[in-house]
């Protein structure tokens, strides 16, 4: 089986080898045809990518350990849900993942929206040319350096089992969605390469792009919530973000995108932004393959680094290079003839996009250069060094806010000009907003901190927004901004309360102990050890108490894996409204003392919302799009 | 009435005030917040040990872990095998801290070169395995290293 998943690749390549230049050529004679072989390039190169996927889970789920990546990341007895996911749960394994990724949508690319004449039949093969140039480039990279499909060196009886840590069922969704988002920017590459080869940034250009953002920003959104809640609840760090390498990766093609999303919004409406729509475009993508380069070089120290293998850094480095240079020198090459019609008004929405885009951008562009000031720092000062998270906090934050300032106007700002009246409703929010801050400063005696300001912001804006929803007649495209825009407002004010008031401890308990802690008691009935296939569980029973409410167990745990001898947590979780009572078992310290980290995290639960919310704004969007494209077919 | 071109100059001039003022902002807490790593040879070379924020790699050595009789504080030796440092921390350590494995402590030198940990992490390879001990010292210096 294993050979015909390798050979299916080499095939994959030759196909999209084919596909690359083929339906180009052809596309003067004969248009119909090029189109229907570059459909056919597009379907069996996506089949092959898919056999070649099953095949390498067919290995894992019957522990086939013949292969090297079944043999060092499953075992017999591992679950069959970890079976599978354990396919992506490694180096070669997820480069396979990010190749049928692209390759599906490819095939989308190919198979959506009717033909429209010669012109658009040559567009779209052009469009195919750079999609399948960039499959090349991966599977020639999976084919050379990280082959999935190795044979073991020594043939074991029984593999490694998959790493403890990512034995979860959030690694079953965590990564296809992150890597759906990831792989989904290569769109807005090809059309902004396309797009500027053929001076075609219009209107309908940013039309049918905008759709693709929209669905990469919906899986990119849920991708990183799902990660961050996975953070939080099964690695047991105590925290949603941490300003590792790798999650900042994920988050910068992601503040590119929002910015895209609303430029091209512009681009469609407006015919605004056609030097920045593309620019954008391109560079989304190219931050997405400095992600990939990060995570899987292992040139910076990360929680999530896999390989430290310097040819497979070289490699991507190399490519992602050669991406950016074509991306880039299209750019320049175009760049003359792309002005503006016309200029706009500030207090407008395109000028309050305009502000959007400015900060998203620099947000990115400095967490960019926090996250690479390691590598800078080994090349220059020859020293090894990290950045504190106090950096990424310091920068981002203060922007965070001023695009909040300019999000309660969200609602209020019309497009060409926002008359004196609707500008006035801003002002008010603002100055409401300033009471606030201030009356909470003097009567609650609090101290000035980004909670405070962040909570008050946030609630504005859902305030303004809620105005809107109660004085204006909406449409639906208004109820997308709301979503989305609130979504954003609730999570950020989850953030802000989680700021304001958290708080931790560790505390120390023997059998039969009990304990107090803001208002909680703790009892720590007994300790139990348990033997599973794989693993050893340790179970702490506390019986917790809230004030005179009836004593409730909690049960944290700590697993022992014993191919690995890997330790991992299991948090013990009790949710009251919006509030987390958060448990971590620690070890033991002499004379049978066990450990116990405790932490109240109000609030948390509004992060996972609002990212809910944030994704259902962009697909009332995408659906939205959709049903106009129908109605307008059908006139 | 300014004339156009003098606006211009002003607009200028506002731009780059701005974008250097920025900059510098930026920068100058990027370096605030820089934390240099060493490894116990290179930092005892230092004289007088530095005083800032410091991340201190090696390997915890056999036997040294100690713990206070109350809360959680304790002690250890993370050494090179060249140079010896002394460990406190008061917080609790990770999961895959093991004595004879490599770990990485963040924190600052106290008086007498005693190393105070606020943050004690333990390195792990590639599948978040702990680098094996035993005998294979070597291997384990070189994923600190790396």
């Amino acid at each position: 089986m294993n050979e015909f998943g390798e050979s299916a690749l080499y095939a994959a390549m030759v196909i999209m080898v084919i596909n690359s230049v083929g339906p180009l050529l052809l596309v003067k004679k004969q248009a119909y045809f090029a189109l229907q072989l570059g459909r056919l390039g597009a379907i069996s190169s996506f089949m092959l990518v898919t056999f070649a996927f099953a095949t390498l889970i067919y290995a894992f789920l019957i522990s086939d350990f013949s292969l090297q990546i079944v043999a060092s990341h499953s075992h017999s007895k591992t679950p069959l849900l970890y079976k599978i996911s354990g396919v992506w749960g490694n180096h070669e394994g997820s480069m396979i993942l990010w190749v049928w990724a692209l390759a599906l949508y490819t095939l989308l690319m190919q198979l959506r929206s009717r033909v429209e004449g010669p012109t658009f039949i040559k567009t779209r093969l052009k469009l195919l040319s750079v999609q399948s140039g960039l499959s090349i480039g991966f599977l020639i990279y999976i084919l050379m350096l990280a082959n999935p499909f190795m044979p073991a060196i020594n043939i074991l009886h029984e593999g490694q089992d998959l790493n403890a840590i990512l034995q979860d069922p959030a690694l079953a969704i965590h990564p296809p969605l992150l890597y759906l988002g990831y792989v989904g920017f290569s769109v807005p590459y090809s059309f902004s390469i396309v797009g500027l080869l053929e001076n075609k940034i219009t209107p309908s250009w940013a039309r049918s792009l905008r759709r693709w953002v929209l669905m990469s920003w919906i899986f990119l959104t849920l991708g990183i919530a799902t990660g961050s809640f996975w953070a939080y609840y099964e690695l047991g760090w105590g925290g949603y973000w941490f300003w590792d390498p790798v999650e900042n990766a994920a988050l910068m093609p992601w503040l590119l995108a929002t910015a895209l999303i609303h430029s091209l919004l512009v681009l469609e409406k407006r015919g605004l932004f056609k030097f920045w729509g593309p620019l954008l475009g391109i560079t989304s993508f190219i931050l997405c393959l400095i992600g990939t380069y990060l995570v899987r070089s292992g040139v910076i120290s990360s929680v999530h680094s896999f390989a430290t293998d310097p040819t497979r850094g070289a490699f991507i480095l190399g490519f992602t290079a050669l991406i950016c240079s074509v991306g880039i020198g299209f750019f320049i090459y175009r760049a003359p003839k792309l002005a503006s019609p016309h200029s706009f008004h500030l207090l407008s929405r395109e000028g309050g996009i305009t502000i959007n885009n400015f900060l998203l951008t620099i947000m990115a562009g400095l967490i960019l250069l926090g996250t690479l000031s390691p590598l800078f720092g080994e090349f220059w000062l020859t020293r090894k060094l990290v950045v504190g998270p106090e950096y990424f906090q310091l920068m981002v934050i203060p922007l965070t806010f001023v695009m909040m300032i300019f999000m309660i106007g969200g609602p209020v700002f019309v497009w060409v000009h926002t008359t004196r009246k609707q500008l006035s409703r801003w002002l008010n929010l603002l100055i409401l907003g300033s009471i606030l801050i201030l009356g909470a400063l003097g009567i609650g005696s609090c101290q000035l901190s980004f909670g405070i300001v962040g909570l008050v912001l946030a609630g504005l804006i859902l305030l303004s927004s809620f105005m809107e929803l109660k004085f204006q007649k909406l449409n639906l495209n208004s109820y997308a901004m709301l979503f989305a825009h609130s979504g954003m407002a609730i999570a950020i004010m989850g953030m802000s309360i989680l700021n304001l008031g958290s708080s931790k401890t560790t505390i120390f308990l023997r059998q039969g102990e009990t304990v107090n802690y803001q208002g909680y008691t703790f009892y720590l009935r007994e300790i139990k050890t348990y033997k599973m296939p794989t693993y050893e569980a340790r179970q702490a029973y506390l019986e917790v108490k809230q004030g005179q409410e009836k004593p409730q167990l909690m049960v944290p745990e700590k697993r022992l894996y014993q191919s690995s001898h890997a330790l991992t947590t299991e948090v013990a979780l009790k949710h009251h409204w919006l509030t987390d009572l958060y448990i971590v078992l620690g070890g033991v310290l002499p004379r049978k003392r066990w450990i116990f980290e405790i932490a109240i995290y109000p609030g948390i639960q509004l992060l996972w919302v609002g990212a809910l919310l944030m994704a259902l704004g962009g697909c009332i969007s995408l659906m939205l799009s959709f049903l106009r494209q129908k109605k307008t077919t059908k006139v | 009435m300014i004339s156009k071109k003098k606006q211009r100059f002003y607009y200028i001039v506002f731009t780059l005030i701005s974008v250097g003022v920025g900059m510098s902002a930026v920068l100058y807490n990027l370096r605030a917040h820089l934390v240099f790593f060493y490894t116990p040879e290179e930092v005892m070379k230092q004289n007088p040990l530095p005083t800032e924020r410091i991340r201190l790699g090696g390997v915890v050595k056999e036997k040294s872990l100690k713990y206070a009789s109350v809360g959680l504080a304790g002690e250890f030796i993370l050494t090179d095998f060249k140079k010896d440092i002394l460990v406190v921390f008061k917080s609790v350590l990770p999961d895959l801290f093991r004595e004879g494995q490599g770990a990485v402590v963040e924190g600052r030198f106290k008086e007498n070169s005693i190393f105070e940990a606020e943050r004690v992490l333990a390195k792990h390879d590639e599948n978040y395995r702990p680098p094996t001990s035993g005998g294979k010292q070597d291997m384990v210096l070189q994923t600190l290293k790396e």
